[in-house]
């Protein structure tokens, strides 16, 4: 795979490195002269073009044209939002992934059609928020905004407890995926009776989270 | 209202005609320096201090009331990027945006942008006017 990085910072020089070592081809545009000059020396495979990723000529030399994914890493959202515009609609390549600073940019990223977007600052606060405040249901994950991964723990005293899962009035658009018990992963059939303190983890299209909820532990 | 995003010698310029014209003016800058920088001292008009990109930002400047965005930063990511927000967030039909980059500028054309590119029209109207002198 041949593989166009634009901007050199530390998501960068690590995505590099790993895809290097994997095999794949690697090109980087990057602002600063001087990482430029420490990657090609550390990689003397890599293709490395110094200067601004948001010139159309540098995407060209850094051969944008037959790249099979760009990855926008650039330290701002605007730029990394016209160097994916830009793969896209002047390059023709199919897949760019962006890193998103601001979470209320994703939406527009997505109307670029901009594959995979990273953005730390969900992330983090998701992942905070997760640990710090108590929840009946958790959003593990959420794609497109159309389908969740959800966690739900089984208090003692729920309904469910000592049931199998094929009696249960599971809601529509979802389906129990995994349990974790006592330390242990369990892959359920409809034959699989819920315990107290099992951990479920269940997919469900978006919407229908309060119903998986009441029907699973009230 | 007419909301100007970028507050450089040609934003500033343009906001300040937009007001000897009788019309209202919000101009937009992450830097209020560039206000007091490039503005007239006794300028009518509104200035909001702020990223351009930001949504919550060109609420705050009237983006939803404005007549018309005028998109002139020295920063072409920044103008790109405020366009496209424009149009998808906002659905603003009038913008106006200053690219350079022929080849984006080319771009955001096809895509039914207007675009101002100061360098290729001052490139032709150099031409034109070496043309009249039959020099070129």
């Amino acid at each position: 795979m041949f593989v166009l990085i634009a901007g050199g910072g530390k998501v960068g020089l690590h995505l590099i490195r790993s895809l290097i070592s994997l095999g794949h081809e690697v090109a980087l545009v990057e602002r600063d002269k001087r990482v430029c000059a420490q990657v090609v020396e550390e990689f003397n495979e890599a293709i490395v073009i110094a200067g601004d990723a948001t010139r159309p000529e540098l995407l060209a030399r850094a051969g944008a044209a037959r790249a099979d994914v760009v990855i926008a890493v650039a330290g701002r959202d605007q730029d990394n939002y016209v160097i994916c515009k830009m793969a896209r609609r002047l390059f023709n390549v199919k897949r760019s992934v962006a890193r998103v600073n601001d979470p209320r940019n994703e939406d527009l990223f997505r109307i670029e059609e901009v594959d995979f977007i990273i953005s730390v600052t969900s992330m983090v606060s998701r992942a905070i928020e997760y640990e710090i405040v108590p929840h009946d249901i958790k959003t593990l994950f959420t794609w497109h905004k159309r389908m969740s991964m959800v966690e739900l723990d089984v208090p003692p005293d729920a309904a469910v407890v000592g049931m199998p899962i094929r009696k249960l009035d599971f809601p529509a658009n979802s389906i129990l995926a995994a349990i974790w018990r006592e330390g242990e992963p369990i892959i359920p059939d409809g034959n699989t009776v819920l315990q107290p303190g099992d951990e479920l983890f269940a997919l469900t299209l978006k919407g229908n989270e309060e119903l998986l909820k009441r029907t699973l532990i009230g | 209202m007419i909301l100007v995003v970028g507050c450089g010698r040609l934003g500033a310029s343009f906001a300040q005609r937009v007001l000897e014209r009788g019309g209202e003016v919000t101009v937009l800058d992450y830097d209020r320096q560039n206000f007091a920088t490039h503005l007239p001292k006794d300028f009518k008009g509104r200035t909001v201090t702020g990223m351009e990109i930001d949504t919550d930002v060109l609420r705050r400047a009237g983006i939803e009331e404005a007549r018309a965005v005028v998109i002139v930063s020295r920063d072409e990511s920044t103008n790109m990027m405020v366009a496209d927000v424009a149009r998808h967030v906002f659905g603003i039909d009038n913008i106006i945006v200053r690219i350079d980059q022929p080849q984006l500028l080319e771009l955001y054309r096809s895509q039914g942008f207007e675009v101002l590119s100061p360098i290729a029209e001052a490139t032709d109207s150099l031409e034109r006017r070496l043309s009249v002198k039959g020099e070129a």
